[in-house]
């Protein structure tokens, strides 16, 4: 028992006697404060160092009564310090208040550079901040999600931390004096090798080798290591942004829409680059090499001399980067103890060989995939489908190593085997090597779910080696809309074969939930549907019979096996195990479609359950990340935030009505990004089309208007018989949306009779969208569908509109 | 107006904070039993002892102090009414038949099944877990066969299974239902043998010693500072707990995970292998076996196999006389051979056994005594 109310009546009973004496004239106003600055170190400094030594007991496990006798001293003055902080909080409650109260008082004038510069120096600023700050987020959302794990929920975290770290920057340079641009832009282009530095920092501190952070963890590792660039990149284009419209050059929205048209151009410039040509750290590097380059040119005014040898210098550089770049450097420092060899990146991955202890092994964004000695995974793989077919001939292997999984193939009488993997990368790291086989392979480098779709051909079995649903990307080709394209490519009797996770020896709630998905999908296509719990969890379907009788199968093939085989493995106890899954799914859950990836979301929950005592802390600080904005975002920019959130959404849902209409999401993703970037740069660019005060109030009501009318006709636009004009017609959908909230950014920030401000309105939007992007990809979609998702976006529009006509009373 | 405006936005707040939490705790997101009711098999525990500060559990070294309502490390023994109480009865999720190889058992009744079962919780939390579904949690969280101990030993009898492993998570963990299944297994003539990572004080050891045959411990590493940042454990307690099981009788077999860059040096593979000559081990069977990528350590390799036959190489330098490397299918490794005249006595493909010559537990060659249960 702790003395909470004792100490903490004496500290008030010594404050007031100690008081008495002040106002008696015994004591000074400052000898009084003396002695409770005094009592406040002292009582800090023991609990502080009690606690210390506390957190060393039990993290290295000392014994020792001293050690435990600590703990009283910890818990008693940290209750007099608690008090007493009481206390000097009340003295300095003025102070603390101006804290948070913005004065408008101390004002300085923002430098007059309009003598010095052009519009296009200012564009050209504009633009490079837009692009540096694009291909920085680019860039290091592709590590951070090789370091935590990839899964949806991170990149939901990831992006909310980029822009909520943006917003603050933004919010923060709207009350700030500091105005020197040619140092602000110094800082920005410095701030990507900071984060960089906090990354390889926090990653060595508390990251063990090979480890894969919790989410918790992940959390905030994202925000520390995003907030240093983010904050200074939202910082940098607020003020620039200013100090454009302050000397007449630009108005906000024209800015903004230079600042866009540099993302769009990051978008493509970065994706342009990974497909083989450059690598992740390449990228950065000469991305702040040019953007220092233009900063001396246009903030340092060097003489013809310094700017020769500023270019020649920037070329070298490039150079340098090009030829030794920094990737292997990096990679060997986040993948320790690997011997790195390689490190390449491809617009899907990076694919990384490395050595450990003379053995080679090849990883796909930081997980391994090819190792030595792999006769579980490859015979597994292969064989338990492979044995369900009586006479299999035409093969096709879906992802995986080829060169590992043909040498069980082959022990088959197959005349054919596809081979299909998207990325083309991979495809020419697994095919370097001559292995038996190869000629009665076809490769096939292209999207599994396209290919599925396209091909005339029939195949006898269709095995699938990706790894489980774990993005919404993956999710894809666990749909009964991909299930049922593949029956359709399955001659009669046709095996299909797929790995959603790992077998255990016990499958919680989560898993089973997940499985139960995967598993009512399956049947809703498939008559027949046997799980296998090998070391991975197979679900084998068709519409023949099947039989977990594998080691009596292998035997009357006269197939011989290192790993599946009556050596290591027991029909009686396959049949138990199987039988043990079955009895775990949920015959009554809902299947898994494109338009509602509930396997991604279970996935996700059965993730999270690795750390189950940190998934409470992680969420509270999802919830202080994603609702903090709300509390500083004025009332009046709530339309902003509101459009922003649903734009973000929306672009969500088209990513997914793409996929399922075209089936191939990768190169469109690309094409999606850019045209609502190029309709936010419009809108904000061209001149209102609605009376400057009704705007806005208008703009939602089209909005709203909008995504309804959208959330009605937009699964007629998927199942339309051409995916082309689909595609067509739901990328030029997405420019309206874009188009209106670029203009209503561009109304907001420049109508004078407001008080807003643009870093007010442009902190709304950011936070507006990182909300956007994780609300309904994470929850929204996968719980509610993409028709409710639509309703809900228009709710959220609806809800704006009603702040437009509360607040913005011009 | 000002109050109006005020109102208006306090309005925004709260909406925002609701439909925040509607949103982010969605039920389905943290949901933990869809499927079925919760069976937690309440039990006064053993070992429990009262202190200052609450009640102490001496099951295992974490010795946990715990107060009204706390939950221990394992995740098992809870505080109600100032008992400690352990929530493992009688209710395993987990239960399986399983070669008593795979355990890996290969000196005590080769080629025979063993009946395993596990409750939820462990006391160690190690990064490699390849049951941290069950062994990170705890009982009221999962989803539970209803198995009493005199249940656990009458499936046993009629599957026809030599043993009860007590196996997975970590049967320390679920001390009270494992001795009391155990002692009524060994009055059924059914062996008992654990699965376990060695993490138990000495008295409720001793005990447990009486009705245990056989003991498979986990030597995780043999370096403290590693089993500190790997397992959240200290390796002396596991030192001792080997000891008393071996003072005790019971048949006991080691293994020894290589997790790469974490325990593969060669100078701790000697130093663990010293000691164990050192202290009495030599003719303990040792168990090298390969990791594979899983839980939290992802972004590794399998263990490399030139690790492990040099880990085997320094274990035979040593005087360790049986040395068998696992998780490696068709390694050559497996089978047993006569310490004296290294002729194959137990020939293993995987699970297995080709061929057992051992007679009256000797070599058939030169007659020198293998070491272990045979029959």
């Amino acid at each position: 028992m702790y003395h909470v109310i004792s100490t903490g009546t004496a500290v008030f009973v010594l404050y007031l006697i100690c008081h008495f004496f002040y106002k008696s004239g015994f004591l000074s106003l400052a000898d009084h404060r003396k002695i409770w600055n005094l009592i406040l170190a002292v009582t800090f400094i023991t609990t502080a160092s009690a606690g210390l030594i506390l957190a060393l007991k039990v993290t290295y496990k000392w014994e020792n009564s001293f050690f435990d006798s600590l703990l009283r001293w910890h818990v008693e003055t940290g209750i007099a310090f608690s008090f007493t902080g009481i206390i000097h909080l009340l003295w300095h409650l003025t102070y603390f208040k101006n804290l948070f109260t913005y004065k408008k008082t101390l004002t300085e004038e923002i430098p007059v550079y309009k003598q010095s510069y052009t519009s296009k120096h200012f564009a050209a600023n504009l633009f490079f901040i837009g692009y540096l700050s694009s291909s920085v987020q680019l860039l290091l959302m592709r590590e951070i999600l090789n370091i935590s794990g990839g899964y949806e929920l991170i990149t939901g975290t990831f992006l909310a931390s980029w822009l909520i770290s943006s917003a603050a920057g933004s919010y923060y340079a709207g009350k700030s004096l500091f105005n020197n641009l040619k140092r602000i832009n110094t800082f920005f282009a410095i701030s990507p090798i900071l984060s960089l530095i906090m990354m390889i920092l926090f990653h060595r501190l508390y990251i063990n080798p090979g480890e894969t952070p919790s989410f918790l963890t992940s959390i905030i590792f994202n925000i520390l290591v995003l907030f240093p660039f983010c904050f200074v990149s939202g910082f940098v284009f607020i003020k620039v942004l200013t100090a454009a419209k302050q000397n007449y050059i630009y108005n906000s929205g024209k800015s903004f829409s230079i600042e866009t048209t540099g993302g769009i151009a990051a978008g493509l410039i970065v994706t342009l680059l990974t497909s083989g040509i450059l690598n992740t750290y390449q990228i950065l590097a000469i991305s702040v090499i040019i953007f220092l380059l233009f900063l001396i040119m246009m903030y340092f005014k060097p003489d013809f001399n310094i700017r020769l040898i500023s270019i020649a210098a920037s070329i070298i550089l490039i150079l340098v980067s090009i030829w030794q770049g920094p990737d292997k450097f990096f990679r060997q420092i986040l993948l320790k103890g690997i011997n790195v060899e390689s490190s390449s990146d491809t617009p899907y991955g990076n694919i990384t060989k490395g050595i450990y202890e003379l053995e080679e092994s090849t990883y796909y964004n930081h997980r391994i995939i090819r190792w030595k000695n792999d006769e579980i995974e490859r015979e597994e793989n292969i064989h338990y489908a492979m044995l369900q077919h009586d006479n299999p001939e035409k093969i096709l292997l879906i992802s995986g190593d080829p060169s590992s999984c043909i040498n069980e193939i082959l022990k088959y009488n197959v005349k054919k085997i596809y081979y299909v993997e998207r990325d083309p990368e991979l495809v020419r790291t697994f095919m370097t090597e001559n292995f038996p086989g190869k000629e009665i392979m076809a490769i096939q480098n292209v999207d599994a779910y396209s290919f599925i779709r396209k091909t005339h051909e029939k195949f006898d079995i269709v095995i699938m080696i990706l790894p489980p649903p774990s993005t919404i990307l993956l999710n894809r080709y666990y749909t009964k809309e991909f299930f049922e394209n593949v029956k359709k490519k399955l001659n009669d009797g046709g095996i299909f074969a797929c790995t959603p996770g790992s077998a255990e020896n016990y499958y919680n709630y989560q898993s089973a939930s997940l499985y139960s998905v995967i598993y009512n999908t399956l049947a809703s296509v498939f008559k027949n549907i046997l799980p296998v719990a090998g070391n991975k969890l197979y679900f084998i379907s068709s519409d023949n019979e099947l039989s977990t009788n594998i080691c009596s199968l292998l035997e009357k093939r006269g197939i011989k096996n290192i790993y599946v085989s009556s050596d290591y493995l027991d029909d009686e106890l396959i049949k138990m195990k199987s039988n043990e899954i079955l009895s775990i799914i949920d015959y009554k859950t809902q299947i898994n479609t494109i338009k509602r990836p509930i396997a991604c979301f279970h996935f996700q929950s059965y993730n999270l359950t690795r750390d189950l005592g940190k998934i409470v802390p992680a969420f509270v600080i999802m919830l202080i990340l994603f609702f903090l904005p709300v509390f500083t975002i004025k009332p009046v920019n709530f339309p902003m935030y509101s459009a922003a959130a649903s734009l973000a959404g929306f672009e969500i849902l088209i990513l997914m009505s793409i996929q399922s209409s075209a089936g191939n999401i990768y190169h469109l993703t690309g094409l999606v990004i850019a045209a609502i970037m190029a309709g936010l740069s419009a809108g904000a660019w061209i001149k209102p089309f609605f009376p400057e005060k009704k705007h806005v109030k208008y703009s939602m009501l089209i909005l709203l208007t909008f995504y309804l009318i959208t959330g009605v006709i937009i699964n007629r636009i998927i199942l339309m018989n051409s995916p082309a004009v689909a595609v067509a017609i739901l990328l030029v959908i997405s420019l309206i949306p874009s188009f209106i909230t670029g203009s209503i950014f561009k109304v907001m920030t420049e109508t004078e009779s407001t008080n807003q401000t643009p870093a007010g309105v442009y902190s709304s939007d950011l936070a507006g969208s990182a909300l956007g992007f994780i609300a309904i990809s994470g929850v929204t979609v996968p719980l509610a569908g993409s028709l409710n998702t639509m309703l809900i976006i228009s709710g959220l529009i609806f809800i704006g509109f009603i702040f437009a006509l509360m607040f913005q009373k011009y | 107006m000002k109050g109006r405006k005020i109102s208006k936005r306090e309005f925004l707040k709260r909406c925002s904070v609701v439909s925040a939490g509607f949103v982010c705790f969605s039920p389905e997101m943290l949901r933990e039993n869809p499927f079925s009711e919760q069976k937690t098999g309440l039990k006064l525990a053993m070992y429990q002892e009262e202190t200052p500060r609450g009640i102490m559990c001496r099951i295992c070294p974490n010795e946990c102090e715990l107060k009204e309502g706390e939950v221990s490390k394992c995740n098992n023994r809870k505080v109600i009414k100032s008992k400690l109480y352990t929530m493992a009865y009688g209710n395993p999720c987990s239960v399986n038949i399983d070669p008593i190889e795979k355990k890996p058992f290969y000196h005590f009744f080769p080629g025979t099944r063993a009946y395993s079962i596990a409750t939820a919780g462990c006391n160690l939390a190690c990064l490699n877990c390849q049951n941290w579904s069950i062994s990170q949690t705890s009982p009221d969280k999962t989803r539970n066969y209803t198995l009493p101990p005199e249940k656990v030993v009458e499936e046993c009898l009629n599957l026809k299974c030599k043993s009860i492993a007590y196996t997975y998570s970590e049967p320390v963990s679920f001390y009270e239902y494992s001795y009391d299944t155990a002692v009524l297994a060994k009055a059924a003539g059914i062996k008992n043998v654990f699965k376990s990572n060695g993490y138990i004080n000495r008295e409720p050891l001793e005990k447990l010693c009486g009705v245990l045959d056989a003991a498979n411990i986990d030597l995780k590493s043999f370096s403290e500072s590693t089993y500190l940042r790997l397992s959240g454990g200290k390796l002396q307690p596991v030192l001792e707990s080997l000891k008393i099981y071996r003072d005790n009788g019971v048949w006991l077999e080691i293994t020894n995970l290589i997790v790469p860059t974490w325990t593969d040096k060669p100078e701790e593979i000697r130093n663990m292998c010293r000691w164990l000559y050192k202290n009495g081990f030599a003719s303990t069977p040792l168990h090298f076996s390969r990791f594979y990528p899983v839980y939290k350590l992802e972004q590794l390799p399998p263990t490399p196999l030139n690790i492990l036959n040099q880990a085997a190489k320094i274990a035979a330098e040593e005087g360790i006389q049986y040395i068998y490397i696992g998780n490696v299918p068709g390694n050559e490794m497996a089978d047993t051979r006569c310490p004296s005249c290294n002729t194959t006595v137990i020939k293993r493909t995987g699970y297995r056994i080709d061929f057992n010559k051992i007679t009256d537990g000797k070599c058939p060659s030169c007659g020198k005594k293998i070491d272990g249960i045979w029959n």
